[in-house]
């Protein structure tokens, strides 16, 4: 845990301090290695003191055991003094050793020692670092057993030398006293070489073991040194690496259009923050090039739910992009479309030459105009007439033009058909009002002769009068019905009227029939609907009438009127109990001036079943006939639900 | 007894409606005059006493009742009530008229009921019933 938060630390740092980071650590690692060559150096040096103090320290014991025992021969107090001097050795390092061995020693004693056991002063510091510092190892730890071995032996040959002093300084020295004497000389010489061989052995052994353990410590630390260092130079190459070759990755894939691409942030350190910054930008370029494709999919939405043919073109007029109303308007696959001239598919015809259409097309749509008197043509040649609008389009490939094509063959047609309507109208008004004239003229004189010259007419004169004047009512009944069928539907306001009061009305103005023929009358609720009142009316009236007229003889007329919800539009039903209608006229009978019957026994003109066709079909709805002969007829119609238009 | 209408005015173009018209209300004997013009423009040239009716002997009657036809070429009957009262200019117009038509418009029976001076608007041809009807109503002192 700790170790990886550590490496996490360490890879978060930036690239700046990982270096650092990494030449510092061996730096101190080469510290740690110098300072040990320093110490083992200077241990080293402390051994070679002891070998050399050892070395000086033995021969001071047998120089000073050689002049004792030539003191005891020759009795030359030169040799005496001799002796002293060279005994002092191994007294000075006795000093020392035994001021070492103390809990608090004296440093200036020890030193002191050794330079009187004759070290070199350079070399005491060292020595006695040594001493103090390993004498718990084994081997320094025997040498110095050795060392204290011997020292009582060597210091044995001063009460010896003393004594020897005494004995000859006597006025008569014995020979056999200095003999005695002189023969404990050499056992002590022998064992201190033992113990002196011991030394060296141990301080030796000692010497080879601290080689031995410093060259293997070297030698781990430089391995150390080296080994850490590799590593941190990999971790640290190899973080970079894995950074920059992520980021690399991302942006090649990026590159190569996944725009999802991102690169993985391993740290927080430049590469880190590298990759991050990639990813803020890849990210946002991925925004804005998502926004744009979003617009490029809304544009072809849009250019595609456009409900006229779009056609898009450059300044030349070449096409560059349509939608699939001008695929089908012009009956062309949109591929053979591109790259094409707009002359193609759009002729101005009042322009002489078509050669430069398409530059005269961008023109006029810099004023935003709508022209006329353009054709479009087809794959197959065949040219209708359009109405086509152009807006300039801004676009990063320049200025193109959107050029709106609409078919308007059929509003043209529409616009004849509503002028011939007209036309006709006008016709009807006129000819009904300008045949109406002389009929007039005819009934007025008609019923001056009956009035003023009846009694010169003979009975057959009479009867001719009559035939005119009812010939010529006849025919002023169906002008009228000419003109009032010309007219439904026009001037009219579409409302809301409730079917019932209209009933009631028609069968209250209708009263004196009815109670007549005593016909009996039966109707459902009916509902409330949108229509013209005036010809919702006369829609029923006829109906109605029509039902009460063409009854059997001598059976009451029985009308049943209801009307039937339906999804879009109400049923209505006007059922009665008359002659019925043969099934070969079903239709017929909604034709205007169209009779089945002779005018003795059924008068009327004939227009009312068209007004009601006229009528429901201003409406936008059916109307139709079921019918049993002799038996009776239901006339079923439609009103749609829908407002006006629908 | 009750007496007649000083004077009525015919205006139609066409002239066998005119002696029909004008036969019609002599046999009724209602009015004292009964005079036919066969154009707005000669109904106007009555009113104002100008043209053929230009005269310093006959002092011509302002009619109680003007018969006029709508449909009638040159100038048809709104454009002869719409002269008429430019030329009279504010002045009010004494006599009452009757439209009369071949075929009945409901558009133009709108327009009558919007003019003051229109008291009926009567589908031709004119009968007895009619012209008593007009008079029982609008003149009750008369005949």
């Amino acid at each position: 845990m700790k170790r990886s938060r550590l490496f996490s630390w360490f890879k978060d740092i930036s690239i700046a301090k990982k270096l650092y980071f990494t030449v510092g650590v061996m730096a101190l690692l080469i510290g740690v290695e110098l300072f040990m060559l320093f110490f083992s150096i200077h241990t080293l040096s402390s051994v070679r003191a002891y070998v050399e103090g050892e070395g000086l320290w033995s021969k001071a014991q047998k120089d000073a055991s050689y002049h004792l025992l030539r003191y005891g021969i020759w009795q030359d107090e030169k040799d005496y003094e001799m002796f002293k001097e060279f005994i002092k050795v191994p007294l000075g390092d006795s000093k020392t050793r035994q001021e070492l061995m103390k809990k608090d020693p004296d440093m200036q004693i020890a030193r002191q020692g050794f330079i009187e056991g004759r070290n070199h002063p350079d070399d005491v510091n060292g020595m006695i670092k040594l001493f103090r510092r390993f004498n718990s190892i084994s081997y320094i730890n025997r040498a110095i057993y050795y060392w204290g071995e011997a020292e009582p032996a060597v210091l044995k040959l001063i009460p010896i030398g003393d004594s020897l002093h005494m004995e000859i300084n006597k006025a008569s020295p014995s020979p056999e006293k200095i003999n005695e004497l002189l023969q404990k000389i050499n056992p002590i010489t022998e064992k201190v070489t033992v113990s002196e061989d011991n030394f060296s052995f141990s301080l030796a052994e000692g010497s080879r073991w601290l080689e031995n353990i410093i060259l293997k410590l070297l030698f781990v630390i430089a391995i150390t040194v080296e080994i850490s260092g590799l590593l941190l130079t990999i971790s640290v190459s190899r973080s970079l690496q894995n950074g920059l070759s992520e980021i690399l990755n991302a942006t090649n894939s990026f590159a190569k259009g996944n725009l999802a691409a991102r690169a993985k942030v391993f740290s927080l350190d430049e590469i880190g923050s590298l990759a991050y910054s990639f990813n803020k930008m890849s990210a946002k370029l991925e925004q804005s090039i998502s926004e744009l494709e979003q617009a490029q999919t809304k544009f072809k939405g849009l250019l595609e739910s456009a409900p006229d043919a779009i056609v898009i073109m450059d300044k030349e007029g070449i096409i560059k992009l349509v939608n699939a109303q001008a695929e089908k308007l012009f009956e062309y696959d949109r591929n053979d479309l591109l790259s094409q001239s707009i002359n193609l598919l759009v002729i101005d015809r009042s322009k002489n030459s078509s050669a430069h259409q398409g530059k005269h097309f961008f023109k006029l749509s810099h004023m935003h105009r709508t022209i006329l008197n353009v054709y479009g043509r087809k794959k197959n040649g065949n040219e209708f007439p359009v109405e086509i609008n152009f807006s300039p389009l801004e676009t990063e490939d320049g200025l193109l033009v959107s050029v709106a094509v609409r078919d308007i063959s059929d509003r043209k047609y529409i616009k004849e058909l509503e002028r011939k309507n007209t036309e006709l109208e006008q016709f009807v008004y006129i000819a009904s009002h300008d045949l109406q004239e002389p009929l007039n003229t005819i009934t007025s004189f008609i019923s001056l002769i009956e009035e003023e010259h009846k009694d010169k007419l003979d009975k057959e004169g009479a009867v001719y009068i009559d035939y005119i004047r009812e010939s010529a009512n006849r025919m002023t009944m169906l002008i009228t019905d000419i003109l009032d069928y010309s007219r439904i539907g026009r001037k009219s306001r579409f409302e809301i009227m409730d079917c019932n009061e209209i009933v009631e009305q028609v069968i209250r103005d209708m009263n004196a029939t009815l109670l007549e023929t005593h016909a009996k009358i039966t109707c459902n609720k009916l509902p409330l609907i949108k229509g013209y009142p005036i010809e919702i009316r006369l829609l029923f009236q006829n109906l109605i009438s029509n039902a009460v007229k063409f009854q059997k003889k001598n059976v009451s007329p029985v009308i049943k009127i209801a009307a039937f919800e339906e999804k879009d539009f109400w049923h209505f039903t006007v059922e009665d109990n008359g002659i019925g209608i043969d099934k070969k006229h079903k239709d017929k009978i909604f034709v205007i001036f169209q009779r089945l019957h002779n005018l003795r026994k059924y008068d009327g003109t004939g227009i009312g079943l068209a007004h009601c066709k006229k009528i429901i079909e201003l409406h936008h709805g059916q109307i139709w006939v079921e019918s049993v002969e002799h038996e009776g007829s239901t006339f079923h119609f439609t009103l749609s639900k829908m407002e006006e238009n629908a | 007894m009750k007496k007649k209408l000083n004077c009525i005015l015919l205006i139609e173009d066409n002239e066998f409606t005119n002696i029909f018209n004008q036969k019609l209300i002599k046999n009724l004997d209602i009015a004292e005059q009964v005079y036919v013009t066969e154009s707005g423009k000669e109904g106007l040239d009555f009113l104002f006493n100008k043209g053929k009716f230009e005269s310093n002997e006959i002092n011509y009657p302002t009619p109680d009742v003007i018969f006029l036809d709508i449909n009638m070429p040159g100038m048809n009957g709104w454009e002869f009530i719409d002269e008429l009262k430019e030329k009279k200019d504010g002045e009010p117009i004494s006599s009452k008229i009757v439209m009369l038509t071949t075929s009945p418009n409901p558009d133009d029976e709108q327009t009558a009921k919007l003019i003051r001076e229109i008291i009926a608007f009567k589908r031709k041809p004119l009968t007895k019933i009619v012209v008593n009807e007009i008079i029982t109503e609008h003149f009750p002192d008369y005949v």
